[in-house]
């Protein structure tokens, strides 16, 4: 295939796509420009940073724990399912797409819906047990496995159906079970994208704003995850609130440096 | 233990293959054809990986493991059925000693004594030094030395053998066939080759079964092939010495 030369492309397209560079680039550096190095220790240390930093990771990682434990089994269904009726293969896709493109408010909205005090199964499962799940540090949670979760699930299964099948029949003949082959053959020659798939979850997790706020609140040291404070230290302390926002850059940028082969690897 | 007997029956679009198979435990027989003549296909449906049409039947030593009269079908997993490719297919994520052990542990044997006697089936194919290596650390012909010993480690009563040194250098080829000719002669259970050198049926099987476009043309032993070849493909892969 000829390359194609950058060299050959109409000149109008240049500085449109240098304005395209800047409008994605430039936040970022005066993001960085304004950062108060100086105190960001102190500020990150104190308090009420420390508080939604600790509450961001916990709740980030027991959501990607979840992620793999529902995620993992729903990829290797997706994967396994191209001899389905196609209306219920369809339908099982969007279930796992739709929350992608989904506004996070729309999302946090529907959990309200489902899991509120007047909700669906809120309301008889407050009623029967008196547990309510909005704004508490579960629904943090929740709220972040419905986003982030559907990652995890295309990234494994586009990883099973890359993977060789001919290993899990020599499994079989080996006389391994379907469950020892799965989790001894198939899960271990799926580890790179299974592995993939966590961060991105986590990352997801971790900057979830929309269905947070929405279905879980603002309560400092329950569900003010780091994304949240970052936006209300804003109008308090603008300081904090940046050297917040730095800290979820520098997670990002972290993830992304360590998914370089999937994801910054040009061409081929 | 009475060994194999089979009648494949497949249908597929077109083609159609009918297949009366007879091992002796301890027997070794090969399958010999041109490319699409239904080898692979044969040992698919041995391995119960598709489906038999009626009258197709599978019994191993005894057991049923396929009768589409009945419905009876046992999983490949539970036949004792060992299968190896051309690709030697070792799982990357093991050792060749822990690929090797893979069938005795899923067979339930202590993990001590399964890698006691993987390292005995790795040190009869030679390859006891490569134990604590990893599968793409290791040539072509040392990983087929290692799937082979990885399927005859759990001694099953039947091993299917699909075109296994097909994808060797010839120099190697040859050693792996002697080795793999003396493992066999000491393998209690039966075993199906498939192939398309003559070579190999020559060297490794008591009986040739000469397949062509789903059927049985011709079966015996190669003089009795090499005497009087029913087909031209027959005269062709034995041609007078």
């Amino acid at each position: 295939m000829p390359r194609r030369e950058a060299a050959r492309l109409p000149a109008a397209l240049w500085p449109l796509a240098g304005i395209a560079v800047l409008l994605l680039v430039l936040p970022l550096v005066a993001l960085l420009i304004r950062v108060p190095w100086r105190d960001a220790a102190a500020l990150l240390t104190a308090g009420e940073s420390l508080e939604a930093l600790t509450l961001s990771l916990g709740t980030a990682l027991a959501a990607t724990g979840a992620s793999l434990l529902l995620g993992v089994p729903l990829a290797a269904v997706l994967a396994g399912s191209d001899g389905w009726a196609a209306p219920v293969r369809r339908l099982l896709r969007a279930a796992v797409t739709v929350p992608l493109v989904l506004p996070p408010v729309v999302a946090g909205i529907a959990l309200l819906l489902l899991l509120g005090r007047q909700g669906v199964i809120g309301a008889p499962l407050a009623a029967l047990t008196g547990v309510t799940v909005p704004f508490t540090t579960p629904a943090v949670v929740i709220a972040q496995t419905f986003v982030s979760m559907p990652f995890l699930v295309l990234a494994v299964e586009g990883a099973l159906r890359g993977a060789d099948p001919r290993y899990a029949v020599v499994a079989a003949s080996l006389g391994a079970s379907r469950w020892h082959a799965f989790r001894r053959v198939t899960l271990p020659l799926v580890a790179p994208g299974l592995l993939s798939g966590a961060v991105l979850c986590f990352t997801r997790a971790l900057g979830e704003f929309g269905a947070t706020i929405t279905f879980a609140g603002s309560f400092p040291g329950v569900t003010r995850t780091l994304p949240i404070a970052a936006y209300l230290g804003l109008q308090a302390s603008p300081e904090s609130a940046i050297v917040l926002a730095l800290l979820l850059l520098v997670v990002s940028v972290v993830v992304l440096v360590s998914l370089r082969d999937k994801w910054l690897r040009v061409g081929s | 233990m009475t060994g194999l007997d089979a009648r494949l029956v497949v249908e597929r679009d077109s083609f159609r293959l009918d297949l009366h198979l007879r091992v002796p435990a301890g027997g070794v027989l090969a399958l010999l054809g041109p490319n699409g003549a239904g080898k692979t296909t044969a040992l698919a449906a041995l391995a119960g990986a598709v489906p038999l049409g009626s009258e197709g039947r599978v019994v191993l030593d005894g057991r049923v493991l396929d009768d589409a009269g009945t419905g009876v079908h046992v999983d490949l997993a539970r036949r004792s059925v060992g299968w190896v490719f051309q690709d030697p297919l070792l799982f990357p994520h093991l050792t060749v000693a822990q690929n090797a052990a893979f069938g005795l542990r899923a067979g339930g044997v202590p993990r001590r004594e399964a890698a006691r006697q993987a390292g005995e089936w790795l040190d009869r194919f030679g390859i006891a030094a490569l134990a604590d290596a990893r599968p793409r650390a290791i040539s072509g012909g040392q990983a087929q030395r290692a799937a082979l010993a990885r399927a005859l480690a759990p001694q099953p009563h039947l091993l299917l053998l699909d075109e296994p040194l097909a994808a060797l250098d010839v120099e190697v080829r040859e050693e792996i066939r002697r080795d793999l000719r003396d493992r066999l002669r000491q393998h209690p259970g039966c075993t199906v080759l498939v192939t398309h050198d003559a070579a190999d049926a020559v060297r490794l099987a008591d009986e040739i079964v000469i397949l062509e476009s789903g059927r049985a043309v011709q079966r015996g032993s190669a003089e009795s092939l090499r005497g009087a070849p029913a087909t031209p493909y027959v005269a062709a892969m034995f041609p007078p010495a």
